[in-house]
């Protein structure tokens, strides 16, 4: 249990520092209404294309959103190495891991419900709305997974030269299975397609799954000097 | 030198091996019916594949040893074998496109296999990306072994994910399964052949790996 | 015989890619030999 508590107080310890002005999190939204404007003018975007159009929008917003807001909160981190004081801490790297996970997780979801509603707004899609409990299991399993990698990534690229600019480089291809497993489940519920959403639910646990003992085994590596 | 003399016993096997490969996919294997000629490109093409593997599973397996042992010598195994790697997985994708176009009548097709090799691609040119960015030997090292291991069991979920992807999407015309009696020893030849290149084109950078390792010490000696 | 540029275009890619790479890690492995040699030699001179 004293294990679960270290990462609470981890995520804690990010809430409130998101309440007291990070603003990682209004970058994320800015981002997202900004993307959601851009796309309006990039694709035909009209009423008898919006369904089909929806879900791969909807993805790519997130995807990039995300990868804003994780790589702004390991920064933070690395930052006058303010990690290293809960790396040696009695707080363990494993819960460490986890407490982040579960703040990147919080941020996600916060980004991905203000996006779905800009999104019903802009693009007058009120459906995205109403069949928000169909998509629930695919939009949460695949940010879980975003959650997962990303935060894993954004502290291996902390120690580079390069910074957050290296993430999207490390972290896009690994991701490919839960962009394709996010966009094809929330297309087929949309678009009440053929083939249905289970499969790809059931290859998002399994990334979620394998990445989740994966990088708890690995991320002791990344933060020990 | 034990590396040297494996690098040259390499080097003359594939000498002779390489030429008669050749020899046996331009004359002794038949031509194909449907696809002609240019069918040949397959063996090619399916060696390489092979030879990126096997490369790539010698990052995946050196990245675990270098996290265990702590021992430079694994990274420089797994990033050795990373660029062995990368080197093919580059001539996987142009050898596909070039059978592609003749074939499928285009120059990409968004196969599941053609899809798993580029983003297999993508992830080792992260890793070069990330080995660039960080000056620190051992940090280098470790965080590159990261990715190693955390690229190299994406491969399955991948492969999966664009296959089911795939079966959803209209299939292009898959090549013909069935290969004869000779087109099958032709490919295994030249499967040999390639995974001994493999081999000797790790070797060969490894070898240059531990070489630069050396100077970079000798060099902080004189330094200090 | 239509195809043939394509089935020659891929062999000579792979073989001058696999070349072009073998003659940069040769030569780097030289240059680094002959440094090597070079501060050896100056680490005996000053004893």
């Amino acid at each position: 249990m004293k294990f679960m508590g270290s990462a609470i107080a981890i995520l804690r310890k990010d809430i409130l520092l998101e309440l007291r002005g990070k603003e990682s999190l209004s970058l994320m939204l800015f981002l997202s209404l900004l993307l959601l404007v851009i796309f309006n003018f990039a694709l035909d975007t009209g009423k008898e294309n919006v369904s089909s159009l929806a879900s791969g929008i909807l993805w790519v917003v997130f995807t990039f959103s995300g990868i804003l807001g994780m790589g702004r909160t390991s920064m933070a981190e690395r930052d006058e190495d303010a990690y290293l004081s809960i790396v040696f801490s009695p707080a363990s790297a494993e819960s460490f891991y986890i407490g982040k996970v579960l703040s990147n997780l919080l941020f996600l979801v916060i980004m991905e419900i203000f996006t779905l509603l800009f999104f019903a707004v802009l693009y007058d899609f009120e459906k995205i709305i109403s069949m928000l409990p169909q998509l629930l299991p695919g939009l949460l399993l695949g940010t879980l997974g975003f959650s997962l990698v990303g935060t894993l990534f954004s502290f291996l690229t902390t120690a580079s030269r390069y910074g957050e600019v290296l993430l999207p480089f490390l972290y896009l291809p690994v991701v490919v299975p839960i962009i394709l497993g996010g966009v094809s489940s929330m297309d087929i519920i949309l678009n009440a397609k053929a083939g249905g959403a289970g499969k790809w639910i059931q290859i998002m646990a399994v990334f979620d799954i394998l990445y989740f003992a994966v990088s708890l085994l690995l991320f002791r590596y990344i933060i020990e000097e | 030198m034990k590396t040297n003399r494996t690098i040259s016993i390499l080097f003359f096997l594939l000498l002779v091996m390489m030429p008669l490969d050749f020899y046996l996919i331009f004359k002794v294997a038949p031509t194909e019916r449907i696809m002609g000629d240019v069918q040949r490109i397959f063996y090619l093409h399916v060696s390489l594949a092979s030879g990126a593997f096997l490369a790539f599973t010698c990052t995946f397996v050196s990245s675990i040893l270098f996290l265990w042992k702590k021992n430079l010598i694994w990274d420089s195994a797994a990033s050795a074998s990373a660029e062995t790697g990368l080197l093919f997985a580059t001539l996987v994708l142009i050898t596909g496109s070039l059978w592609a176009r003749p074939i499928w009548n285009v120059w990409w097709t968004w196969d599941p296999r053609l899809l798993t090799v580029l983003i297999l691609w993508f992830i080792y040119v992260g890793y070069f990306l990330l080995r660039g960015g960080i000056a620190d030997r051992f940090k280098k090292a470790q965080y590159s072994a990261v990715i190693g291991i955390i690229g190299y069991i994406d491969i399955p979920v991948i492969r999966y994910a664009t296959k089911w992807w795939k079966s959803i999407h209209p299939l292009l015309t898959r090549e013909g399964g069935g290969l004869n009696p000779v087109m099958k020893n032709v490919m295994f030849f030249s499967l040999t052949t390639f995974l001994v290149l493999t081999v000797f084109l790790f070797l060969f950078r490894f070898r240059l790996a531990r070489i630069e390792e050396r100077l970079q010490k000798l060099k902080k000696l004189t330094e200090d | 015989m239509e195809n043939w540029g394509y089935l020659v275009g891929a062999y000579t890619v792979a073989w001058l890619g696999v070349s072009f790479y073998l003659y940069v890690n040769a030569k780097k492995q030289k240059a680094i030999e002959e440094r090597l040699s070079d501060i050896e030699a100056m680490l005996k001179d000053r004893g």
